[in-house]
């Protein structure tokens, strides 16, 4: 007999004795003595088991994560009957029979919504509580016509397995837990030491009764490291909690949760900190940082405009001050992030965020932070860099924010384990840079509508301006700013860090353009109501240049980076996937506007033009692919 | 020559045509990709399209407008060596991966833990393969169409009509046991057959079924129809043997057989009435009678009822199965008083011991079977052996089913005659002298329709002789169409006529990703005269690798927590081989896993890049893990690719960040030196002219 049958064996035996127990020690509730579930929930606090820690599909979780996750998972949205998820998972658990005709399952596509309303020899009532409710209970969906309906779709049209697919595994987690022979058996616990193997709580009983026998050749399976007296005794308070839960015995759950909190913690010395385990609640509850920084971008946004046509250096100054908190913040959810991974992967290499869409997202937009907020302090730009940063930041978060927490769609936001596939040096350098180049793409992409919006908004006279004062060639030939060496060793436009304003403070109208006929710079102060508009122009087009230059050469790198990781990992660096070919078709379109800025007067114009088709291709480059085209990265 | 001259101005010397070169480059690659339907509607996949004249023709106009752009409009300085950098890297690449693309193979090399695989099944290039009981082999299927269906009945056959889908006549080569050498012959030779066989394509569907039919034909055979209450039907056909049985419940099926004359009939519902023969001893009395399950047979003072026949029953022994009855054994004593026992009684089991097992009824625990008697019989006065015959296969033999109706025609009467066989009842026979029947069916569940009934079911039967069977291919439904099977292959099929002199036969052919290494899902053909038959199949094409390959083992590793079963996440998956090269008898170990491929290289020197081989992890079945399947390829050029991707990059950080950067120094050298030149000058023009003034 192997280890696993035997251990099988005796937590059979054990589950048996603990359910016999349990039995016995739940008499059947006296009805008016029972407590309300209002009342029952309101009575408890469950704060104590909220931060415990266990394992859940190859990642180590709070029960407060692993609660939300299921309860969302269960019925599409954040909570069951308005209660707290990790009430409903104990109450799923502990007394089943209450949810197995609730409509909790959740019909989210409604193509099936309307097939099921239409299935035939559907009980009227049940069809007017489906249509209501939008879903259906356990009970229903496991009946055999029902599964026999569902098998028959599955066959006919393809295109509704997926959502067919997304019931049943919500139906099975519902089973799962409650079907549970002895509550909560189905968590694994933390091991003794770092990287052991995770064991579910019928296993340590079964370590438990093994310590009992004399056989030598059977002890020898025995799991080391556990304390043996704190298991049982975990053991016991899971089944008086069970008891006391099913009598809802506010007082008694209480006691034995406390003794839970208590003793779990101190179960193993490879207990996930406390620290770690208050944090990760934390992040979750503050929607992994992505609301608080999405408005904290808007803030420095909307500054930043103001700046730009304000001579107020002050207000330039707080949009960088929000920006520089808002990236705070957003570092911080992309550190806690990485350092929650970490804990599950047990290698911090191995856990940098960057693995699906929303860490991708994520990730995106900090490099665009970082970049535009460089630029910004660098070149002085009245706060154009900063509002191109800021609106990509925002724009960012409030995607992560609404895709996952509004529409519940899953786009990787719970941490969680990725396809063996992406775990490569090559993931970070590849998506890192391309979703880098990315964040630089929307940067330029606001630039560019900002300079039309005010382009076609401006006095016809702004129009007729020779195309060489709306474009970056304005401010080519000003005099170099002497402290910013370092932007002058890398300006990416010859003339480009002998910006205008360099002080700050002064308007648009006090811009300077070269004079080519003589090749002196002169000092360009108009008097003209027109010329902080042309200045504005020019100086959102020098803005534009530097970033897409920047994100051209970013993005070449990444398509070079995944094609030379698609070798490796393919067979072939390049294979036509649309992923690929669209990347490549984002980087022409920023070849074309290099070289149509050599050959065009409207140079600006041009740019502009190009850049929100650029920005267009990259978009559906990254988002429209994984949906309309069927490819190879379907992580991505 | 002025035209000439202002073309080539205004083409290939131009920056704009250059512009308009990307634009349509950027097109055709956003609708290659993204517009998939336009593409498909072509015939193309990914590679087609992109190997396809019209992008060639723009990437050559594009390598000339930048190589004459390059030469005639920027001067080789120091400040243009960036754009000389990109131009030349984008030159180098379109042209590395022209012939990257025109020399690539890659597919799949499918390997088992313990075994050698020589070849390699092609990605893109599909073949038709054939099988005989002796040997197997493939004919490429070139031009195959990949997207849409093509037929007759859909109109556009004539897409097929080309060379390699045509008159296609394979070889096989085939083993002789004695000399263990091969030779290659036609498939006609191997089969034995008098005239060639050829093969033609004449239907292709992307998304194929099979759908068998039964069609009125005036050369055809005889069939019966069966139609339930509910007015289904379905015909069975004794010549076809895909059609002459039906099944009636998981319990019970029904079979056609079509004999001679009548009188064949009689013989053969006689033989069912022989099937099971006792040769029973009381004492030193023998007797030998047919008996039927079901029916009860009085011997010498004993009562012996036939229960049931059990086909193929497990020996307690463990060693091997045999046909058994059982039977409910009656004794009467001159008292009056009777003892009961069953007993079960092996086929062909006279001498050994465990040919009769008798077993006491209504010993308390025993179970209803009764209490098994281990050692010797209960009642030693009566010995019963068992023999079981079935020449012609009337009874059914499979697990679990227990009935069987066998409805005979014969070729010189109307009528019908139906047998019904079963494991625990008496034959049953029902006639009639004209072509309908109704039979009483007791096992309806499942006949003709998937509900359920409890009461038995009035099959009307009727015969028809000229039925022809036939197979056509259906097009699947779009909404039950599965993209992700589809993008391995899955759901091909082709109709392939089959012609041997004048005879020809259409037959549907199903596709397999990887062919030779699974059984064949189509018919069997026969080509009249031919010793043996054959079957065919749609797969990819194989190819030969450059190198054997030996799968020594295969892990799987799950993140922390998980483990073998399909349902955990995977960290990484590694498949160890060992490469056996025969041109140098080498035997080389190397691993492939997920990110860190195996490589095989041979030649290569100063001036030749050599062969060079990918072998990458590139899936796994979690049912069994001494199975992996590799991703293989060759990689021509790609060295080049790098380095041309290499000088674009170098040539973009160079022109954005380091030409500003020498433009401001020579600016500052050049105002430097003008200033010392201005300053001597000066020196030189007043001196003089103070010399001058002075003079």
């Amino acid at each position: 007999m192997n280890l696993k049958s035997l251990l099988l064996l005796l937590s059979i035996c054990l589950s048996l004795i603990c359910s016999f127990a349990n039995a016995q020690a739940t008499p059947p509730a006296n009805a008016q003595s029972v407590m309300s579930d209002s009342a029952f929930a309101a009575a408890l606090k469950l704060d104590g088991i909220r931060s415990l820690s266990l394992q859940d599909r190859q990642t180590i979780k709070t029960w407060d994560t692993f609660a939300r996750q299921t309860v969302s998972q269960i019925a599409g949205r954040s909570r069951i009957n308005d209660r707290d998820p990790l009430f409903t998972l104990l109450d799923i658990a502990f007394v089943p029979e209450k949810y197995l005709d609730q409509p909790i399952l959740r019909i989210k596509n409604p193509q099936l919504l309307s097939d099921l309303l239409a299935m035939p020899g559907l009980d009227p009532a049940m069809r007017s509580s489906i249509e209501a409710t939008k879903a259906v209970s356990l009970g229903f969906w496991v009946s055999e016509p029902v599964q026999q309906f569902a098998t028959q779709m599955q066959q006919q049209v393809i295109a509704s397995r997926d959502s067919i697919n997304q019931i049943q595994t919500s139906a099975q987690v519902l089973t799962q837990l409650s079907q549970m022979r002895a509550p909560l058996d189905g968590l694994h616990f933390v091991p003794p030491a770092q990287g052991a193997d995770w064991h579910r709580l019928p296993e340590l009983q079964a370590n438990m009764a093994l310590a009992m026998i004399d056989d030598p050749q059977l002890k020898q399976h025995a799991l080391p490291g556990y304390d043996n007296l704190r298991i049982a005794r975990i053991t016991s308070a899971i089944t008086q909690l069970s008891s006391a839960w099913r009598n809802r015995d506010a007082a008694a759950v209480q006691t034995q949760i406390d003794m839970l909190a208590r003793e779990l913690p101190t179960l193993t010395s490879s207990y996930p900190s406390a620290a770690r385990r208050e944090t990760e609640i934390l992040y979750n509850k503050a929607y992994k940082l992505t609301l608080p920084g999405a408005f904290i971008y808007f803030a420095a946004f909307v500054l930043f405009i103001i700046s730009a046509y304000s001579k107020r250096q002050g207000i330039r100054r707080w949009a960088i001050g929000c920006t520089v908190l808002g990236l705070a913040l957003h570092t911080l959810g992309i550190a806690i992030r990485w350092w929650l991974d970490q804990s599950s992967t047990g290698s911090w290499f191995y856990s940098i965020p960057i693995k699906n869409q929303f860490e991708s997202v994520m990730m995106s937009a900090w490099f665009g932070m970082v970049v535009g907020l460089i630029l910004e302090l660098c070149w002085k730009r009245k706060g154009l860099f900063g509002a191109a940063a800021s609106f990509v930041g925002w724009m960012s978060l409030v995607a992560l924010f609404t895709v996952p927490y509004i529409f519940h769609k899953d786009i990787g936001n719970e941490i969680g384990r990725s396809t063996g596939i992406l775990m490569s040096y090559w993931l970070y350098v590849h998506v890192t840079l391309a979703t880098a180049s990315y964040a630089l793409i929307g940067m330029s992409f606001l630039l560019g509508v900002w300079w039309i919006a005010r382009y076609f908004s401006a006095p016809p006279e702004v129009r007729a301006m020779g195309p060489n004062r709306l474009s970056s060639d304005a401010a080519r030939g000003e005099p170099e700013p002497q402290r910013e060496s370092l932007a002058m060793a890398f300006s990416p436009v010859p003339a480009l860090a002998g910006a205008t304003d360099v002080g700050g403070g002064g308007d648009f109208g006090r811009s300077r353009v070269p004079d080519y006929a003589t090749g002196v710079t002169r000092a360009y102060t108009s008097s003209s109501a027109v010329e902080p508009i042309r200045a504005l122009l020019a100086h959102l087009d020098a803005c534009n240049v530097v970033i897409l230059q920047l994100a051209f050469w970013i993005l070449g790198v990444a398509i070079v980076c995944g094609a030379i990781w698609a070798d490796v990992s393919w067979g072939r660096p390049w294979g036509w996937d649309p992923k690929e070919t669209f990347a490549l078709v984002t980087w022409i379109v920023y070849l074309i506007i290099l070289h149509v800025r050599l050959v065009t007067k409207q140079k600006a114009l041009w740019t502009a033009i190009l850049c929100i088709v650029g920005f267009f291709v990259m978009l559906f480059n990254w988002i429209g692919v994984n949906y309309f085209l069927v490819g190879l990265h379907s992580y991505a | 020559m002025p035209a000439l001259r202002w073309i080539f101005r205004h083409t290939l010397n131009s920056v704009p045509s250059g512009i308009v070169l990307l634009v349509l480059i950027g097109l055709y690659i956003a609708i290659g990709s993204g517009a998939a339907g336009l593409r498909e509607r072509l015939e193309m996949d990914e590679l087609l399209f992109f190997n396809w004249w019209p992008f060639k023709v723009l990437s050559v106009l594009l390598v000339i407008n930048l190589m004459t752009v390059t030469i005639t409009r920027i001067p080789l300085t120091p400040t243009r060596y960036g754009v000389w950098s990109i131009h030349l890297g984008i030159i180098l690449l379109l042209i590395s991966l022209g012939a990257y693309y025109n020399q690539k193979v890659e597919g799949l090399v499918p390997l088992v833990r313990g075994q050698t695989a020589t070849a390699f099944y092609d990605r893109w290039e599909r073949a038709l393969y054939i099988r005989t009981p002796f040997a197997q082999n493939s004919v490429p299927l070139e031009g195959l169409p990949r997207f849409s269906a093509y037929d007759e009945p859909l109109g556009n056959a004539h897409y097929l009509d080309r060379s390699p889908l045509r008159n296609l006549e394979p070889q096989l080569t085939v083993f002789d046991s004695e000399s263990r050498q091969g030779h290659v012959t036609t498939l006609a030779e191997a089969i034995g057959a008098a005239q060639p066989v050829t093969f033609d394509i004449i239907g292709y569907y992307p998304y194929g079924e099979t759908q068998g039919w039964v069609v009125d034909s005036a050369a055809g055979n005889t069939g019966l129809k069966l139609t339930n209450p509910k007015g289904n039907y379905t015909w069975i056909v004794a010549s076809e043997s895909a059609d002459a049985v039906t099944a009636i419940s998981d319990r019970a099926f029904v079979e056609h057989r079509h004999l001679d004359t009548a009188a064949d009939v009689e013989i053969a519902t006689a033989a069912a009435k022989k099937l099971h023969k006792l040769t029973v001893k009381v004492g030193e009395a023998s007797q030998e009678i047919a008996v039927e399950p079901g029916k009860t047979y009085e011997i010498a003072g004993y009562s012996i009822a036939v229960e049931e026949f059990k086909p193929q029953w497990p020996l307690s022994s463990g060693q091997g199965r045999a046909d058994a009855l059982t039977m409910v054994v009656t004794h009467k004593s001159a008292d009056g008083s009777a003892t009961q026992f069953r007993r079960m009684v092996l086929a062909g089991r006279e001498s050994s011991g465990d040919a009769q097992t008798d077993f006491e009824l209504g010993v308390e625990g025993a179970g209803p079977f009764g209490k098994r008697k281990r050692d010797g019989v209960l009642d030693a006065n009566i010995t019963i052996a068992y023999t079981y015959t079935d020449p012609t296969r009337l009874l059914p033999t499979m697990d679990g089913v227990t009935a069987k109706y066998v409805l005979f025609t014969a070729g010189d009467s109307p009528g019908i005659t139906s047998l019904r066989v079963s494991t625990r009842q008496p034959i049953q026979i029902e006639k009639t002298t004209d072509a309908t029947l109704r039979l009483n069916v007791d096992a309806p569940a499942g006949l003709l329709d998937s509900s359920p009934a409890s009461e038995p079911v009035a099959i009307a039967i009727e015969r028809n002789d000229h039925l022809r069977h036939s197979d056509t291919v259906a097009i699947v439904s779009p909404e039950r169409r599965d993209r992700e099977v589809a993008r391995a292959g899955g759901g091909q099929m082709v109709r392939v006529k089959v012609s041997s002199g004048d005879w020809s036969q259409i037959v549907p052919v199903g596709f397999d990703q990887f062919a030779l290494q699974n059984a064949f899902t189509g018919p069997n053909i026969k080509v009249p005269g031919a010793q043996v038959p054959f079957q065919l199949m749609l797969g990819n094409l194989r190819r030969a690798l450059p190198v054997a390959v030996r799968l020594e083992s295969f892990e799987a590793m799950p993140y922390a927590g998980g483990d073998l079963s399909g349902s955990s996440m995977m960290r990484e998956f590694r498949s160890n081989i060992t490469f056996l090269d025969p041109s140098t008898n080498l035997a080389t170990r190397a691993s492939a896993s997920l990110n860190e491929p195996a490589f095989f290289k041979r030649g290569g020197g100063l001036l030749s890049p050599g062969e060079s081989w990918i072998f990458s992890q590139a899936s796994w079945n979690p049912q069994n893990l001494d199975f992996t399947a590799l991703q293989v390829g060759n990689r021509p050029f790609v060295t080049n690719m790098i380095v041309a991707c290499g000088m674009i990059l170098g040539g973009l950080l160079y022109t954005f960040y380091l030409k500003p950067i020498i433009i401001r120094r020579m600016k500052a050298n050049a105002l430097r030196l003008a200033q010392a030149r201005k300053k001597p000058q000066r020196t030189q023009s007043d001196e003089p002219q103070e010399l001058v003034t002075s003079a």
